[in-house]
């Protein structure tokens, strides 16, 4: 099957200093793929380049073998795309101009996505809690219907109860055949929800790993495969 | 490209309907002070014009830096050029809106000035309207092409410094900056000497009035309309080219 997401060789400087190197990897329709990695590892920056906001990198990105820019860009959404923390506009309308700007976005699945998360469209953007402001951000993300989701921290900061409600958000309203790569600190929170992990280490992907083997062949949990990577290094 | 254009028009008309409140609050006093005293009301809201001229460009200049900033605008999939036209089609609405807005309210200053036998001018054969029209129209185009120059300048300046070591990428922020500094001097410097004109006693309308006077002979709106033209055409074509890949990125390198 045709992968949603292929990268081959992607490299990034930043002021001439080595942020990615030769990162290569694919993600298969129906996958949701966790890229764990320290701070600073460039697991946003790599999110970054996909979605199409970082120039200057060298390598290929395909989406659903679509190589056009443009296309790539219509073919992702994004929780990094609605920042909503500087913003009055109710969040109906920023929903209702969000759909104005991109092609495959659907306003009645964004309303169905608010009423699962028991969130008022009516509500100004800036009257949001960090835990509304995240369910709106998935709401946005998911109603936009492509093939592949970029997600960055998207329990952050969030309660066990929003987490798991979010989580259940996700699993229920993404579009069939679609990809999610997510990055999150928080490993152990995500170990439900995630089919792959790759570990983001020394600017390239030095782990990948289906999750199931972990648990089965391995016997850890996905926090300790992921902290003994670390204390292997050490 | 034209729902950005829209999307971005309604951003800048709510600024702009902002930067009226204060010209429509002295409209309103000034109506209720003449007739207790003799006042111009024209002339008094020409400061407000050459006011809301300054503001408008600071405005355009912030609003146009949003579109290369913000994810949500750079994560849209369009290219270059469309967010250039968009750009550049929701700064022709916005101006003309604020043109609409500059006409009626210096015609109904006009008129309550006429209705007070107060005298425009002694100039014969021309309309006053038609002549703020034309003053405005000048105006805006003039704006529109200074708007280009900093927006141009601002690209070149982020493609440049994104392929540069940091010293070099502060050399030329601080040249940009410089330039920026003598541009806006400059400007500023040409909208006080019109403002100073406004005080002779023969240029009662105001500032737009004597704008519109100054360059009603078609050479006067045709060079701005050429050099309009002119930014644009550089503009549309440098940030194409050269910004090509900063909008466009997820290209093979």
């Amino acid at each position: 099957m045709t992968p949603n997401l292929e990268l081959t060789d992607i490299a990034f400087r930043r002021h001439q200093q080595v942020i990615l190197d030769s990162v290569n990897f694919a993600v298969s329709p129906n996958q949701i793929v966790a890229l764990l990695g320290a701070n600073g590892a460039g697991k946003t920056t790599l999110l970054r380049i996909i979605a199409g906001v970082i120039p200057d990198f060298t390598g290929t990105v395909h989406v659903s073998e679509q190589t056009d820019p443009i296309a790539i860009k219509a073919a992702i959404s994004t929780n990094f795309d609605h920042d909503l923390r500087h913003s009055h506009q109710r969040l109906l309308k920023y929903a209702q101009a969000t759909r104005v700007l991109w092609p495959h976005f659907d306003l009645a699945q964004f309303e169905t996505i608010c009423e699962f998360f028991e969130l008022s469209t009516a509500k100004h953007l800036d009257e949001l809690s960090k835990g509304q402001r995240k369910q709106a951000q998935l709401a946005l993300c998911l109603a936009n219907r492509v093939p592949l989701y970029l997600l960055d921290e998207p329990f952050d900061g969030l309660d066990l109860m929003h987490q798991t409600q979010l989580q259940k958000g996700l699993l229920q309203f993404l579009p069939e055949n679609a990809s999610v790569l997510l990055t999150d600190h928080h490993v152990e929170s995500i170990a439900n929800l995630i089919d792959r992990v790759m570990i983001l280490h020394h600017h390239t992907i030095q782990a990948d790993t289906s999750a199931d083997q972990i648990r089965e062949q391995r016997g850890q949990s996905i926090s300790e495969y992921f902290q003994s990577f670390y204390q292997k290094e050490d | 490209m034209i729902n950005l254009a829209k999307s971005l028009t309604k951003h800048r008309l709510i600024i702009l309907g902002l930067c009226l409140i204060p010209e429509v609050l002295e409209l309103l006093v000034m109506t209720i002070v003449h007739f207790f005293r003799p006042v111009q009301v024209s002339d008094s809201l020409s400061l407000y014009a050459l006011l809301l001229i300054i503001g408008l460009f600071v405005v355009f200049t912030f609003f146009n830096e949003q579109i290369w900033r913000h994810d949500r605008y750079r994560r849209l999939p369009l290219r270059t050029s469309q967010l250039v036209w968009a750009t550049n089609l929701a700064n022709i609405g916005a101006v003309i809106c604020l043109l609409g807005s500059q006409v009626l309210i210096l015609w109904g200053a006009t008129m309550i000035d006429r209705h007070r036998n107060l005298r425009i001018d002694d100039l014969p054969g021309l309309n006053p309207v038609a002549v703020a029209v034309i003053g405005l129209l000048t105006i805006s185009l003039s704006l529109l092409a200074g708007w280009g120059v900093i927006s141009f300048i601002h690209l070149m300046t982020l493609t440049l410094k994104a392929r540069l070591p940091l010293l070099k990428q502060l050399l030329v922020s601080a040249l940009v900056s410089i330039m920026l500094a003598i541009f806006v001097l400059v400007f500023v410097q040409l909208l006080l000497k019109g403002y100073r004109i406004l005080f002779l006693p023969k240029w009662r309308i105001g500032y737009l009035y004597h704008i519109g006077l100054v360059t009603i002979a078609p050479a006067g709106l045709g060079y701005q309309i050429v050099e309009l033209l002119g930014v644009w055409l550089l503009t549309t074509l440098g940030i194409t080219s050269l910004l090509h890949r900063y909008v466009e990125t997820s290209v093979v390198a």
